[in-house]
């Protein structure tokens, strides 16, 4: 039986300690997050500044970065212009493109239409200044990362493979997860920087959990793949 | 307007949290509890009389294969205990003519052919049930290739009185035709080898699909027969038998090849339909199911479930919507709010309303490796699903405010053919059709031998 | 702007990890094949012994015979090795084993008698009988004759005789017992499963003038008995019970019948029915939890969601299915009169003495003879 319960309480109790751990060393890692981000803009010649301390879970705070947004009332047609490039390339390639892309594509239009209709209608600027937005961010990084082993562990450490397998993959996993978002913050900074707010809800929805979730899935399976392989080898009996 | 956004949200956010924990636990279910009542046992000891339905409608292209695996199984072939009867529903190319040479050579090849009344697979049904003289009714898609074994394995779960339907697993056979077979295959996958499994084990309403299956006779009318206005008829039968107190059992080990949609096109025609029948069914049935003394307070909110499944997809979109406004917005407890939405969503994201650790361990079941590789990629399916049900059901729900009715959309085969049903058929081994596509299937179904 | 596209190109790298390995799969297929059905595949209750023997026919002709190098056991007339290795005895018959173990296929032209506490490590193949002492071990064991296994044997995989298969008190075997003839089984014999036209325990009488058909030999008085299209038979009064059906009645909690009474439908029964003696089932029964009385006649199939016991001297038609253990009492009849039937059981099958079943016996847990 590929699946065995003394399995799943080793997966439990990894799940327990890799959570301690990660949140005794929480304020260490948001810095080296923090010194990565800031590696990324200075390459992309981003000017950035040091901002406040903000508190992003119970006990755990961080420095965050403070940039700048292309300034819409100096460029007022940028946002409609962005929105504009959307709506015509989905109009150009709707019929051209994959079924699965069309819905994808629609969804960055209805993020740039919903802040379009902000910027116009509510304000020219939205609610978050660069430090709120990488608060929001490191935030929900910051909760993902403590997710990770319990995901991993339901998923894949319930497996009968060695457990060296296992935390070496959620080993890779947690050290991708670090540098992924890193260079998703300083892209999405930067495009702020360079391209204005407007991309800022998209950003959040689909290079945030979402993006998070497609390499999960794909470690997921890449890590049952060798374990399906190991157990082929050892032959053990399919129930 | 904020208000009525959050409400949205938050209820999206509750009801995908909720699918969430349903399919770990069916997963985890699957994975360590002992499986329920085994009747795998009995095939070959307990042989009711059956009668084989096919509904076929332009199926000139597949219908001699299933036919031919149909006669060469091991089920007795005794007169009172063996009946085929496929049923030639308003057909406009050559089924009708293949279905009458087969008749004339076998005796138990009994065809039916229906060019007046309602069309659509449950009119079929129903018509066919009327002249059926079998205790147990069997149940073809045309483009299905059944072993030579499976009829025993179906018919067996039937020496259990509670038994009103019987499920068997389906597995594409088509999984190399292109990205869209392999997703599919994944899907499948998940679906029987975990989510049906779990749902039987634990007790709950594992789903008649309509094929690879049987119902018992008297359970059918007892329930009320096929319903002939309903475009998912299996999932209208699942609730009636058990809302009528009828069990369900779900067969892993009666595997059936089948055709999966190979083109996005015709896949979302398939999903349109599923996505109008089985919402029609909630309409038909949710007031019934919570009433029913014969099943579980576990049963009937598994019942509820399975019914709003469709549901989610529209509730998806909205609540997608509703977190983007109301980032946009500023709200501050907003992100904790989006990032679990987003994280639950995810979770049967890569699944396709499946959490995607179901479709991983049933790749390990099954005995594959590297197809697993294909997980992330479903993330495709899953969006493009969400979007063709969200239509579908606006147009459902606007056809039900005009008062207008859907049709029938027959899903579109590929064996032996280009997909329009047109087929190239020669003689085969019982002197009918020329069997390619039923070579083809047998040459791709050889089990590799373990040393 | 150079530096933002360069964090755009670092981006897309990270970004089509997550796609890259599938889309690999997807382009250049490496497992694009379907689950593997097999539709070919006709169930034989006999599969092991019969792949077994079909493989040994090609091993024997494949196989190259070793030259005569050390002092060999007087019944072996030839050593073959496979390709990988394997060895092959072959024996001409008589006695063989004795103390140390034996690590080659055994395969014998005539009857085979192996030694007391003689150890096999692989599978053993008689042309003729076979016959063991007490306390042997063997992986598994064929023969076209019969087979007879001393005390307190242990086989770790299944046992297929053409003939006779006599397993003696203390045996144990991991798998399938299966026999084309028969299967005798003393006290303390256990096995996984077995199959075989006739399978009987210890102290074995068969009835000559009443097949194991379940047909009732007595009818009770008329007022106990279900007839079809009643709307409350008498015995279900007080009894919340429905109609799943035109000959399917649903009780839904528990039931007990007196002594004599005869049901003529199907029974469901969501709680525990217990039956007294010289009750009479015409049809299939379902329970939560089933102990029937003595002299019993089930014709149809009995199912349980829990334990099963069936009292002495009953006779069952069909088959007998439960989700827990299974009791046969002394004397109890499972098909017959020309008719196989499986008693299959979640957890263990105990069977007392003078058992008898046509057919299959099927356990999770083991079949255990009490």
């Amino acid at each position: 039986m590929p699946f065995r319960i003394d399995s799943l309480l080793q997966g439990l109790a990894i799940i327990v300690l890799v959570d301690v751990l990660l949140l005794w060393q929480m304020p260490g890692i948001l810095r080296w997050h923090s010194r990565a981000v800031e590696i990324l803009l200075r390459l992309a010649k981003v000017p950035w500044e040091l901002g406040r301390e903000m508190a992003l879970l119970p006990g755990i705070s961080a420095v965050m970065l403070r940039t700048v947004y292309l300034d819409y009332r100096a460029h007022p047609l940028y946002p409609a212009y962005f929105a504009g490039a959307a709506l015509a390339c989905f109009c150009i390639g709707y019929r051209r493109w994959p079924a699965p892309l069309k819905p994808m594509f629609f969804l960055l239009l209805a993020g740039l239409g919903i802040t379009l209709l902000y910027l116009r209608m509510v304000s020219p600027t939205v609610p978050y200044t660069p430090e709120d937005f990488c608060a929001i961010w490191c935030r929900g990084e910051a909760c993902l990362w403590l997710l990770l082993p319990p995901i991993f562990a339901m998923s894949f450490f319930i497996l009968n493979v060695p457990l060296s397998l296992k935390i070496g993959w959620l080993f890779l996993l947690l050290l991708y997860s670090f540098l992924w978002s890193a260079v998703r913050l300083a892209l999405a900074l930067a495009t702020f920087h360079y391209f204005g707010s407007i991309w800022m809800p998209f950003f959040y929805f689909a290079f945030g959990f979402l993006t998070d979730f497609l390499y999960i899935v794909a470690f997921y399976s890449l890590a049952m793949d060798g374990a399906a392989t190991f157990l082929a080898k050892r032959r053990e009996l399919w129930q | 307007m904020l208000l009525a956004l959050e409400l949205t949200a938050l209820a999206s956010l509750l009801v995908m949290a909720v699918y969430t924990l349903r399919h770990l636990l069916f997963a985890l279910n699957r994975l360590f509890c002992p499986h329920r009542m085994n009747y795998t046992d009995l095939a070959g000891f307990h042989l009711p009389s059956i009668s084989i339905l096919l509904p076929m409608h332009n199926e000139e292209a597949v219908a001699q294969d299933v036919l031919e695996a149909l006669l060469e199984s091991d089920y007795p072939h005794d007169p009172g205990r063996f009946e085929i009867i496929p049923i030639n529903d308003h057909s406009t190319d050559r089924t009708g003519e293949i279905l009458d040479e087969y008749a004339e050579r076998c005796p138990d090849v009994k065809p039916l052919h229906r060019q007046g009344g309602k069309r659509g697979k449950a009119a079929a049904l129903k018509a066919a049930t009327s002249i059926a003289r079998g205790e147990i009714l069997i149940l073809f898609d045309a483009d299905y290739v059944p072993g030579k074994s499976l009829l025993k394995f179906l018919a067996a779960p039937f020496a259990d009185p509670e038994v009103g339907a019987v499920m068997g697993r389906v597995v594409p056979h088509n999984v190399g035709s292109s990205l869209l077979t392999r997703l599919l295959d994944l899907e499948r996958a998940g679906g029987y080898q975990i989510s049906q499994q779990a749902r039987y084990d634990l007790g709950l309403i594992a789903q008649y699909g309509g094929t690879t299956g049987g119902v018992r006779r008297t359970a059918l009318q007892a329930a009320g027969g096929w319903n002939a206005l309903s475009l998912a008829e299996d999932t209208d039968l699942t609730l009636r038998l058990a809302i009528h107190g009828w069990k369900i059992a779900y067969v892993n080990r009666a595997e059936c090849y089948e055709e999966v949609p190979a083109t996005w096109e015709v896949r979302r025609k398939q999903i349109e339909r599923w996505a109008i029948g089985h919402t029609d069914c909630l309409h038909r049935h949710l007031g019934p199911l919570l009433r029913s003394p014969h099943l579980s307070g576990k049963a009937k909110l598994d019942g509820v479930l399975l019914l709003c499944v469709y549901l989610t997809a529209p509730l998806i979109v909205a609540g997608s919507m509703a977190c983007m406004a109301l980032f946009v917005a500023g709200r501050s407890f907003l992100p904790a709010l989006t990032a679990f939405f987003l994280a639950s969503t995810c979770y049967n994201a890569v699944g396709n309303f499946a959490s995607f650790f179901e479709i991983g361990s049933s790749v390990i079941l099954d005995g594959a490796h590297r197809r697993v590789r294909l997980l992330p990629l479903n993330i495709g399916n899953f969006v493009f699903s969400t979007a063709t049900v969200s239509m579908a059901l606006a147009k459902y729900y606007s056809g039900r405010i005009l008062g207008r009715s859907l049709p029938w959309n027959k899903t579109l085969r590929y064996r032996n053919g280009n997909g329009n049903g047109n087929g190239n058929s020669g003689p085969g081994p019982n002197g009918h059709g020329n069997g390619r596509g039923l070579n083809i299937i047998r040459a791709k179904s050889v089990v590799p031998k373990s040393t | 702007m150079l530096g933002y596209f360069a964090l755009l190109i670092l981006f897309l790298l990270f970004f089509s990890f997550s796609f890259y390995f599938g889309m690999r799969e997807w382009l250049r297929p490496q497992d694009a094949a379907p689950v593997p059905v097999d539709v070919e595949y006709v169930r034989a209750e006999n599969y092991f012994g019969v792949s077994f023997r079909r493989n040994m026919r090609e091993w024997l002709k494949t196989a190259r015979a070793l030259p005569p190098e050390e002092p060999r056991d007087g019944s072996v007339r030839a050593v073959l090795e496979r390709p990988n290795g394997e060895r092959i005895l072959c024996l001409a018959g008589g006695c063989f084993g004795g103390r140390g173990e034996r690590e080659e296929l055994i395969y014998s032209e005539r009857d085979l008698c192996l030694a007391e506490g003689a150890v096999f490590h692989k599978e053993i193949y008689s042309l003729g009988k076979v016959e063991t002492g007490a306390g042997a071990q063997l992986q598994a064991v064929a023969a076209d004759g019969e087979i007879s296994l001393g005390v307190d044997n242990a086989v770790s995989r299944w046992v297929d005789a053409r003939h006779k298969i006599l397993l003696r008190r203390g045996t144990v075997v991991r798998s399938r017992v299966s026999s084309m003839e028969s299967i005798e089984l003393e006290r303390q014999v256990s096995a996984q499963s077995l199959f075989a036209p006739l399978i009987f325990t210890a102290d074995y009488r068969p009835v000559p003038s009443s097949p194991a058909s379940g047909k009732p030999e007595e009818r009770p008085p008329a007022e106990l008995s279900v007839q079809a299209g009643e709307v409350s038979p008498a015995y279900l009064n007080g009894i919340p019970c429905s109609r799943l059906a035109e000959e399917t009645w649903l009780v839904r909690g528990n039931l007990e019948l007196p002594a004599g009474t005869c049901v003529d439908t199907n029974l469901v029964v969501k709680g525990t029915l217990c039956s007294g003696p010289h009750c009479c089932f015409s049809a299939d029964v379902k329970a939560g939890g089933i102990e029937l009385g003595p002299s019993n006649r089930i014709v149809g199939n009995l199912v349980s969601g829990s334990v099963l016991e069936i009292g002495q001297d009953s006779l069952v038609g069909e088959s007998i299915i439960a989700e827990g253990d299974i009791l046969l009492r002394a004397g109890v009849r499972v098909g017959g009169g020309g008719r196989q039937a499986v008693v299959s059981a979640g957890r263990d099958v105990r069977m007392e003495a003078n058992v008898a079943v046509c057919g299959k016996i099927a356990a999770g847990g083991m079949v255990i003879t009490i």
